[in-house]
């Protein structure tokens, strides 16, 4: 494992910058870890990393599990993070009491060095027991250094106190950052570094807008401009940088010297402009929502010959169903199927990206058979409401509540106290085939009476187990159920189907999972756990 | 997913009749994050003929063309390696020295790889992301078709959707399973199930040969149980064949050549097992066949010598066009090997011998020992063998000749040849043991042997280079180098025997022999 510690006396010089973007090509030679000690946490910002919870600064140094719990894994595949948080400003006084040589950081990278190839270190500016112990445990010190006077002064004095540390000598060698070829003064330190290449790398980073965009993008050059110049710098960075791991390490008195013999009054870099904010998360669209009533007639089907007898007696002229969309219906329950009992349902759909939230309250007394008639109360989510909801990271309840306008219903209520304070679970999935068929005109039945508009849902449920369910549905407003009924009767008749009522799919669907010997409690202990399954 | 994060993928495979695209696009309208789709990507699958890499539950993919390959290393439980070459590798060695390279080494070795399947490959992948537009998990899709390189047609592979956690999001890992697991049509892969690639490139492979005594048991007639060793042995030979005649790398040859001694030695050790006359024939067939090949196996393993010495020390860099020699030799050898192996006389050998083979055994009288267990007679022979080497050893002193520490070698493979052949007859621990001291024995003899002849092809591979006459002098030094090295291994080798010898001959191998001797199996394990 090569331990490369970004590392300088001033701040703002592109350590952090530089640390990010080395990181990222340190995982293309294998699996590397970015750790970073500066208590502000910028590299932890750029690669949108949060420590869960604060481990401490304490039981950073010291507790080996602790410190392998908070290292998080970054967007780039073979690169984690072991975040910052702002314990981390106490990390100086803890080293300085724990250990006079400088020790700490080094025994606490020792656990890592068998599961990482490269670890970066991203430190505060300055010289402090942290820095000390940065010094010992890394193999090679990188000192971006943009080339002002300030800068360069500060390179010198970090080169005097490296020259005169005890020890093996520190591998010290900065490299040029935020170089601007049009200023004659970069102009005059860039021949000066490629005047002494054994002790500046040879590699330079310009001075580039696009990476002061990284702080804008919260992510390293190379995820949104990977092959522009700046990348192709950083490239060339940490190419040289792993020859020179496998050199004797540079003077860094000779670096001091050098340094000193350069210095002159420098213009600063003109800081650039700001940039836009980042963009927030992309707010969902208000959420239809209806909460209502469900008149229903659901016909059960023997299969596809009756469907294509239903079909045949369809009046002359009427449309042909649309082609099939799937569906995929997801229930929810309590592990003991409290809604169930309580003859409600709740159901999540998905269809073509769409997904529609739905409680089902217990049938009204009056309806009966083909006929259903119950409260319903639905809403449409967004893909990451309803990844919530099947993800169990959000109750579906609350999902509800919180879309349902203008506000509870007595469905939710009635839902709310079925459950109790039970937690609700996916207990199975079904997917359906329904083709839309109308509206059509159906003769009325009866003599005398106009036809009757009614739009047909023609569903083919695939249930757990293996089991295909056909039936024919028809929602109709209440007022127009006696209407609706008569003709469908008639249709029915007229194909010689029976007229059957249908279950409703909640119901068929826990009765396959009880005959694929699956009870809705245990899918619902199955897939209730918010762990996953075993692999 | 990072390699050192907690956690493992959680993998699905598809039912045949699951759409795979219905399903990505399913879950990218329900998961946040960003969905990237690859192109298809055509790529072959690597392996040593003898499947090497498959064996250890590896996979070499090699995608690309046009002067730029692409190899991706695969290991259980262990990060991706990959690495750019210019083509697909014949050998290891051909690629950059990297991480690839060095996790390669200790699996193939110096064998070649071969391409042993096609692929056509997709693989899509969703990023699925926080509020802050963080990757917290990726799912991944990949679905395919593959064929055996040799030849066939095209087969579906079984496709697979994993979930891939992100270290430190195990909540979010969780709940992207969980909407996962939601989706119909999918069914989690066993624990440990080899990836359908794996259990493609198993089915592409040629069947290798049986173990050679494998089938043995205690009470087999001895007639009968020799014919079974003799046959998996002419199995391995014919496996190897084509291989030496390609000469596609070292090892085939190195394979024949065992196969032929085996047999040539069991033949002459077990005697009045099969009528004298058959075996006089076929000891003098085998004896011409691995006389045949001799020359090329020395010259493989001399040449490859130098290879590894020149790479390892940059000073031996003038030794290649002596090498270029070497290698020439080789390929005449070669060229000699392949027309005996075309010749009458082989065909004739091997025909005649796989008859003898597939003859029922004698059923009225014949040889003395032809009806008596095999295991008897190879514990006695086995003893009797410890013995002579034992006394042959003893004799020899740290300035033996060569050809007397070559007497011995050849007395300590006669040992193991019976020993490998008839292990199963024996019982586990006393046969383990022996075998490992008279490989331990073994090893120092052959490379005081190796010296020996290496010694004697470089004065060759000299008088061939002297004859171009463009022998400079920095190769002649570095061949007195490399001259010195050999002969300082030889004499390693001769120091490493007398130690070896006597841990051979000491007690506690005896007792064992004598164990394994008074008590062979009495039931197949």
């Amino acid at each position: 494992m090569s331990v490369v510690a970004l590392t300088h006396l001033k701040g703002g010089v592109g350590k952090t910058t530089a640390a990010v973007n080395l990181a990222v090509l340190a995982a293309r030679d294998g699996p590397s870890l970015l750790w970073d000690l500066d208590p502000q946490g910028a590299a932890s910002f750029c690669f949108r990393v949060r420590p869960r919870t604060p481990v401490g600064a304490a039981r950073l140094l010291r507790d080996d599990e602790a410190r392998q719990d908070a290292i998080r894994g970054t967007d780039v595949p073979d690169l984690d993070l072991l975040p910052a948080d702002f314990s981390n400003r106490k990390l100086d006084a803890l080293l300085a009491r724990s250990d006079a040589r400088g020790r700490g950081l080094s025994r606490a990278l020792q656990p890592l060095r068998e599961s990482y190839r490269h670890v970066l270190l991203d430190g505060p500016p300055g010289i402090s027991f942290l820095a000390e112990n940065v010094f010992e445990a890394a193999d090679l010190l990188l000192a971006p250094t943009p080339p002002t006077v300030l800068a360069l002064r500060s390179l010198a004095r970090l080169a005097r106190h490296l020259a005169r540390r005890r020890g093996p000598p520190a591998r010290l060698l900065p490299f040029l950052s935020m170089v601007d070829r049009r200023k004659a003064v970069h102009h005059r330190v860039v021949a000066w570094a490629r005047a002494h290449p054994e002790l500046v790398l040879r590699s330079d980073i310009p001075y580039a807008s696009l990476i002061e965009a990284m702080g804008v993008q919260r992510a390293p050059l190379f995820a949104f401009a990977a092959g522009s110049v700046p990348a192709q710098a950083f490239e060339a960075l940490w190419r040289e940088a792993l020859e020179r791991l496998r050199e004797p390490p540079p003077s860094a008195a000779r670096l001091a010297e050098a340094t000193d013999e350069l210095l002159a009054g420098l213009d600063e870099v003109e800081a650039p402009a700001a940039h836009a904010p980042p963009p927030g998360r992309r707010a969902s669209p208000p959420a239809p929502a209806t909460a209502g009533r469900e008149t229903e007639f659901k016909i059960a089907l023997a299969g596809e010959p009756e469907l294509a007898a239903l079909l045949a007696a369809l009046p002359p002229g009427a449309p042909a169903p649309q082609p099939a969309r799937e569906q995929l219906n997801h229930f929810f329950d309590t592990a003991r199927g409290e809604l169930r009992h309580a003859g409600l349902a709740l159901r999540l759909r998905e269809e073509a990206g769409r997904f529609v939230l739905t409680a089902k309250g217990a049938p009204a007394p009056g309806a009966k058979g083909v006929l259903t008639d119950r409260a319903e109360d639905e809403v449409a989510l967004d893909g990451s409401w309803a990844f919530e909801v099947l993800g169990g990271l959000r109750s579906p309840l609350d999902v509800l509540a919180a879309r349902l306008a203008p506000g509870p219903t007595p469905l939710l209520a009635a839902l709310r106290a079925a459950a109790g304070n039970r937690p609700l679970a996916r207990v199975g999935t079904f997917r359906n085939l329904r083709r839309t068929l109308g509206p059509v005109l159906l003769p009325a039945g009866a003599a005398g009476q106009p036809p009757v508009a009614l739009v047909l849902e023609l569903d083919r449920s695939e249930l757990p187990g293996g089991r295909v369910d056909h039936e024919m549905e028809a929602e109709v407003p209440a007022e127009l159920a006696p209407a609706a009924e008569r003709a469908l009767r008639a249709l029915c008749t007229r194909a010689g189907v029976p007229w059957r009522s249908a279950p409703s799919k909640a119901a068929r669907l826990f009765a396959a999972l009880e005959a694929a010997a699956v009870s809705p409690a245990a899918a619902s202990r199955a897939r209730g756990s918010a762990s996953p399954p075993a692999t | 997913m990072t390699a050192r994060g907690p956690g493992h993928e959680t993998v699905y495979l598809l039912e045949p009749a699951a759409d795979a695209e219905a399903l990505l696009g399913g879950l990218a309208a329900l998961l946040p994050g960003r969905l990237a789709d690859a192109p298809p990507e055509r790529l072959t699958v690597l392996d040593t003929a003898d499947g090497r890499l498959a064996e250890h539950d590896a996979l070499l993919l090699c995608s690309g063309g046009g002067g730029r390959a692409s190899l991706r290393l695969l290991r259980p439980g262990q990060p991706d390696e990959r690495a750019g070459a210019p083509r697909a590798p014949d050998f290891r060695r051909e690629l950059p020295a990297g991480a690839l390279r060095d996790a390669l080494g200790p699996l193939v070795e110096g064998r070649r790889l071969l391409p042993a399947l096609q692929v056509e490959w997709r693989r899509a992948e969703h990023e699925v992301h926080d509020a802050g537009s963080k990757i917290v998990a990726r799912v991944r899709l990949e679905a395919g078709r593959a064929r055996p390189a040799a030849g066939g047609g095209w087969a579906p592979l079984p496709a697979r959707l994993a979930v891939a956690p992100v270290r430190g999001y195990r909540a979010e890992h969780a709940a992207v399973v969980a909407a996962v697991a939601s989706r119909p049509g999918l069914r989690l892969a066993a624990p440990h199930a080899p990836p359908p690639l794996l259990a493609a490139l198993r089915a592409a492979l040629p069947p290798r040969p049986p173990v050679p005594g494998a089938d043995l048991g205690p009470s087999l007639r001895a007639d009968e149980a020799l014919r079974r060793l003799h046959r998996a042995h002419l199995a391995v030979l014919r496996w190897n064949e084509p291989g030496v005649r390609a000469d596609l790398d070292s090892e085939f040859l190195h394979d024949l050549r065992v196969a032929v001694r085996r047999t040539r030695s069991l033949l002459g050790q077990f005697k009045q097992v099969f009528p004298e006359a058959e075996v006089t024939h076929f000891r003098a067939e085998l004896g011409w066949l691995g006389r045949l090949t001799g020359p090329t196996r020395d010259l493989d393993v001399f040449c490859e010598d130098v290879e590894e010495q020149m790479e390892a020390d940059p000073a031996l860099a003038a030794l290649a066009p002596l090498l270029a020699c070497l290698r020439a030799r080789q390929r005449r050898e070669h060229a000699a090997l392949v027309e005996g192996l075309d010749s009458p006389r082989a065909r004739a050998l091997l025909a005649g011998w796989e008859a003898f083979l597939a003859r029922a055994p004698e059923a009225g009288r014949g040889p003395a020992h032809a009806k008596r267990a095999l295991a008897g007679l190879a514990a006695r022979r086995v003893e009797k063998l410890y013995r002579r080497i034992v006394d042959s050893g003893k004799a020899l002193g740290p300035d033996a000749p060569a050809d007397a520490l070559h007497g011995l070698r050849i007395e300590c493979k006669k040992m193991r040849y019976v020993l490998d052949g008839t292990r199963r007859l024996f019982a586990a621990q006393p046969a383990a043991e022996v075998l490992a001291a008279l490989k331990h024995l073994q090893s120092a003899l052959g490379q005081a042997n190796d010296a020996h002849v290496q010694g004697g092809l470089l004065q060759v591979a000299l008088a061939d280079l002297a004859a171009t006459g463009t022998a400079e002098p920095a190769t002649l030094l570095a061949a007195g180098r490399l001259a010195e090295r050999i002969a300082a291994r030889g004499a390693a080798a001769r120091a490493d025997f007398a130690p070896r010898f006597a841990a051979f001959a000491a007690e506690a191998t005896r007792s064992r022999v004598r164990r394994l001797a008074r008590r062979p199996r009495k039931r197949t394990r």
